[in-house]
């Protein structure tokens, strides 16, 4: 490939992240000095985004190192910022629908949204640990005031505890990088691969895995999600399960990945085991929807942890989940988002009836129940078999039993909002409103749930081709 | 023999201005006796060359650290009449870790005579730093900027909220 070539694709794939920049202080300026664009900032944060996604191209089979690499172009890094993006606008559309944050806040809901996104694409083509700390710390500070942006109760009990918790991860995060820079001189993913691991550089990575395992809401870790969850923003609860997970399931895979064995890989095996057993048990009980996908969201990085077992073709794997996966929270998110009446969120009970008062929206909403539980031919199914086929190749298993039983304790909880939507009578007094452009967000999500189980050569090809480059 | 007599100086009036603090019962005037600490410090730290050490403890401790204390200080009054609470056993418990720490440090100090730093070490000064921040780590430099401006937007966001619930 000539030089030029690679010149034009690197300064495209960067003019990305660089107009999510300008699009993010457009947002947040230019409604303050231009009083006709009040008001408007969603439509120049979707106009922005558009353009953005336009300026993605395949990416050349090559890693360009760039900034003494502290950033790593790749085709895992253009699937990755793809996703980003695409989750963006799905969350943009949501919030032009149905606003998040109270009429005068608006510029900064979206500087924050779009700060968080550059935060992530900077995270996940981080090429040493130092730089993916600052990424991740980018990635959650906005999240933490995006929570509590309606400065309602709920919202900024969400924010308080997300941020307390979220900021101890980030303590024992930088605690387990000053361990590492104390004993590698280089923190670079590539350099720490062949390194030998001493007992105190095994400390050290654990407590940096600890600190990530926050933003991927591993059980133990997972303490702040259904608060944080129940009481943010529909939108932004949507965003925090698509975007912000998948950001802390990269990074957790290439500490993963530096290991052959050892302590540290058996604490992964234990994190993916109590993960799903644990969040599988405690959704069982949950009344609110939104709490539910929340435990739903932790069981899920449970199944994506057990993944991990399956080697390089289990990451491929798990590139094929974080979309698919996202898919049926943002389009669950979206159903909660049409129906909820106050702050935390519809109940299950809310959903009564759903199938006679709209059925299209029922039958949606099953879609992803479906394909979460992983029932085929939806996509959840797929993702769910290779990942765990991975792991099984590899030797791993009695995990593998585990997940899967796990995964069938599920189906009770996923099965009952469709037993709920399509079983119980609607209360009488239904008069539902129109859903708009959350009812595109819900249309496109559910056909992308179906046509990523039918057809789903096309996107695990592309997963596969990008886990080559970890 | 100006440099050790100003290490004296700096490091005495460091000592004697924590000592001052620890009995002093007014969280103002405490504050401002830390403060004396803090800045006899930078003094030492001037003493001993490490002038981008003696910058950066006047601007995030003295400036920062200390600002953000006497904010504190002053949006929470009721602080200014807290008596501390004189029980006898915590009282010795205390002044037991207080002379466990001295003890600790003593050694410390004593064990470091014997190995000095390189040369090397103390000749990395502001220059080597801001080529280092500006050149090999601009990126993330770059990158910590909007961190900073996405925190101070978050911030105000939320702080904002209170004035409209009101």
């Amino acid at each position: 490939m000539s030089p030029e070539t690679i010149t034009s694709y690197a300064a495209s794939a960067l003019s990305g992240p660089l107009l999510l920049v300008l699009a993010a202080f457009a947002c947040l300026l230019l409604p303050l000095f231009v009083k006709a664009l009040r008001g408007t900032q969603g439509l120049i944060a979707l106009g922005a985004l558009v353009v953005a996604l336009l300026f993605l191209r395949r990416a050349p089979s090559l890693e360009l190192n760039l900034f003494h690499g502290a950033l790593l172009l790749t085709p895992l890094s253009a699937y990755l910022w793809a996703f980003a993006m695409g989750a963006l606008a799905l969350v943009v559309l949501l919030s032009l629908s149905r606003p998040a944050a109270p009429e005068d806040s608006q510029g900064e809901y979206y500087f924050l949204l779009f700060m968080a996104t550059i935060g992530f694409m900077a995270l996940v083509a981080a090429g040493d640990l130092f730089t993916a700390f600052i990424a991740l710390e980018l990635l959650s500070l906005p999240v933490y005031a995006l929570a509590g942006i309606r400065r309602s109760k709920p919202g900024l009990e969400a924010s308080y505890k997300y941020f307390m918790l979220g900021a101890f991860g980030s303590g024992l995060t930088v605690m387990g990088i000053a361990i590492l820079n104390a004993l590698y001189p280089e923190l670079s993913f590539a350099a720490l691969k062949g390194a030998s691991a001493p007992a105190l550089a095994q400390a050290g990575f654990l407590l940096v895995i600890s600190g990530f395992a926050f933003k991927t809401a591993l059980v133990p870790f997972h303490m702040w999600v259904p608060d944080a969850y129940e009481g943010a923003p529909t939108q932004v609860s949507a965003f925090m399960a698509a975007a912000v997970k998948a950001g802390g399931v990269v990074v957790l895979w290439r500490l993963f990945s530096l290991f052959e064995g050892g302590p540290v890989l058996e604490v992964f095996w234990w994190l993916a085991a109590i993960t799903a057993v644990t969040a599988n048990l405690m959704a069982l009980g949950q009344t609110s929807l939104k709490r539910l996908l929340a435990y739903s969201s932790v069981a899920h990085a449970g199944y994506i942890a057990v993944a991990f077992f399956g080697g390089a073709r289990g990451f491929g794997a798990v590139l094929y989940y974080l979309p698919v996966y996202a898919m049926a929270t943002i389009g669950a998110f979206a159903v909660a988002l049409a129906l909820e009446k106050d702050e935390k969120g519809p109940k299950l009970d809310d959903l009564a009836g759903l199938s006679k008062t709209r059925p299209w929206l029922a039958a949606a909403m099953a879609a992803f129940m479906f394909s979460l539980a992983g029932v085929p031919p939806l996509a959840g199914f797929f993702a769910k078999f290779y990942a765990f086929a991975g792991a099984v190749n590899s030797g791993y298993t009695g995990l593998v039993v585990i997940a899967i039983i796990m995964s069938a304790v599920s189906m009770y909880y996923y099965l009952k909002v469709t037993v709920v939507m399509y079983m119980k009578p609607a209360p009488a007094d239904q008069h539902p409103e129109p859903l708009g452009l959350t009812g595109l967000v819900i249309f496109l999500m559910a056909l992308g749930v179906i046509l990523a189980g039918v057809l789903s050569r096309p996107l695990l090809t592309l997963a596969i081709e990008a886990s080559r480059w970890f | 023999m100006i440099v050790t007599a100003s290490v004296y100086l700096f490091g005495g009036l460091a000592a004697l201005a924590t000592l001052l603090m620890l009995f002093q019962r007014n969280p103002v005037k405490a504050a401002m006796l830390m403060l004396t600490a803090l800045l006899a410090t930078a003094g030492l730290y001037l003493a001993l060359s490490a002038q981008l050490l003696a910058v950066l403890q006047i601007i995030l401790y003295a400036g920062a650290i200390m600002t953000l204390f006497i904010v504190a200080l002053t949006v929470t009054p009721q602080a200014l009449h807290d008596k501390p609470s004189a029980g006898h056993l915590k009282k010795v418990l205390g002044l037991a870790a207080a002379a466990l720490i001295l003890v600790e440090l003593v050694k410390v100090s004593a064990a470091l005579r014997g190995s000095p730093f390189s040369t090397a070490f103390s000749d990395a000064g502001t220059l080597d730093l801001a080529r280092q921040l500006f050149g090999r780590f601009a990126y993330q430099f770059e990158l910590l900027s909007l961190v900073i401006l996405a925190s101070i937007v978050a911030a105000v966001t939320l702080a904002a909220a209170r004035k409209v619930e009101r």
